[in-house]
């Protein structure tokens, strides 16, 4: 009697129990999925985020070193990426600068293409922008 | 016949890494505190929101089965007047959540694999065209990027900073080519006109990096009036 008195209590009790099980299992799976999908993305969204901020320095201030992004995050090939390319591009026209500083000074000499120094420095200017591929 | 271009960017590389003193940037530690950005907020959001969705849909439906299954196992308990060993409704139970805890775990990886499916092929078409334009610019290949499609933030601002540059170059090529040593370079006035040109160029050219303003220094300090002018 006792047996079949427990079937009927376990029977009665058995929505509300499934009820409060199933709402605790939806909150700590919810809770779970969120943030495995937030931090495996974000370990994307912070450097191209970082990218961006950046390119925007690039713009405003002309090609500078970048920052290095952290230790931990993806996307360290296309940090590194970036900085060779401003490194490139800073390198180019640190020589452009150097020429034109030259020529300027060589015009301030009384005679500036002595021994055809000018005409060498603005040869020297054409190659260096012949690099570019317009 | 085209003469041979004694420059090549990695000399120009290598010169400029000798003279920039440069220090290493620093590496951002690992555990700093990290602000919360997205990639593409509608796509982390939806797919957040489907995953979500999707485990509430799985947790719910597999509760309705196991309600069906325990009721009917309990039924079942109730009018059974020999019960055989090993065989007891509690073992039927478990048996019933394992099956539902193994639906949800495969359902559950096969969503996983289609969100990282997706994810993976919109980092994709985001980091491509970046990488390409980043390897175009080492090579200071200037050409007009078509074809490239703005997906991210960072696009957008890259292909920004490939036209800025590319106006630069494009007027120094112009106000090289407008530069010639014809005339009289004794006579003060064809001097200062030339100057005036290389001027022009100096100001269209980016701040120099630390070698060369090392460099400006030592020209001021040698007195050489209006070149900054």
């Amino acid at each position: 009697m006792d047996v079949v008195q427990h079937y009927a209590l376990s029977r009665r009790n058995l929505i509300p129990s499934l009820l409060i099980s199933g709402l605790i299992l939806i909150l700590i799976v919810g809770l779970i999925t969120s943030a495995i999908a937030i931090y495996s993305t974000f370990r994307v969204a912070g450097p191209l985020y970082h990218f961006t901020r950046d390119l925007e320095r690039q713009i405003e201030e002309g090609p500078l070193p970048v920052e290095r992004i952290r230790e931990g995050d993806l996307l360290q090939k296309e940090c590194f990426h970036l900085a060779r390319s401003a490194e490139h591009l800073q390198a180019y026209y640190d020589a452009m600068s150097e020429l034109i500083d030259l020529a300027w000074m060589q015009l301030t000499l009384q005679d500036p293409n002595m021994g055809g120094g000018l005409q060498k420095n603005l040869d020297r200017l054409r190659e260096l922008e012949r690099l570019v591929r317009f | 016949m085209t003469q041979e271009n004694p420059y090549t960017i990695e000399d120009l590389v290598k010169v400029h890494r000798e003279k920039a003193e440069t220090p290493p940037l620093p590496v951002r530690p690992k555990n700093t505190f990290r602000r919360r950005r997205y990639v593409d907020f509608v796509l982390q959001m939806r797919m957040l929101l489907a995953l979500v969705a999707m485990e509430t849909g799985l947790v719910a439906g597999g509760l309705f089965y196991l309600y069906i299954r325990f009721d009917a196992i309990i039924n079942n308990s109730l009018y059974r007047i020999h019960q055989r060993q090993g065989h007891g409704p509690f073992l039927e139970m478990l048996q019933e959540v394992g099956l539902v805890i193994l639906v949800i775990v495969v359902i559950n990886l096969l969503a996983w694999m289609f969100a990282n499916w997706i994810w993976v092929r919109f980092v994709q078409s985001v980091l491509t065209p970046f990488n390409l334009m980043l390897d175009r610019m080492s090579r200071l290949d200037m050409q007009e990027d078509r074809g490239i499609m703005p997906k991210h933030e960072s696009l957008d601002r890259m292909l920004s900073w490939r036209q800025k540059e590319r106006r630069r170059m494009l007027m120094i090529k112009a106000y090289l080519a407008g530069i010639s040593l014809e005339g009289d370079l004794t006579k003060a006035d064809v001097r200062s006109n030339l100057q005036n040109r290389f001027r022009k160029i100096r100001r269209i050219l980016p701040p120099h990096s630390r070698r060369i303003l090392s460099a400006i220094k030592e020209f001021r300090e040698a007195r050489l009036p209006g070149f900054d002018d």
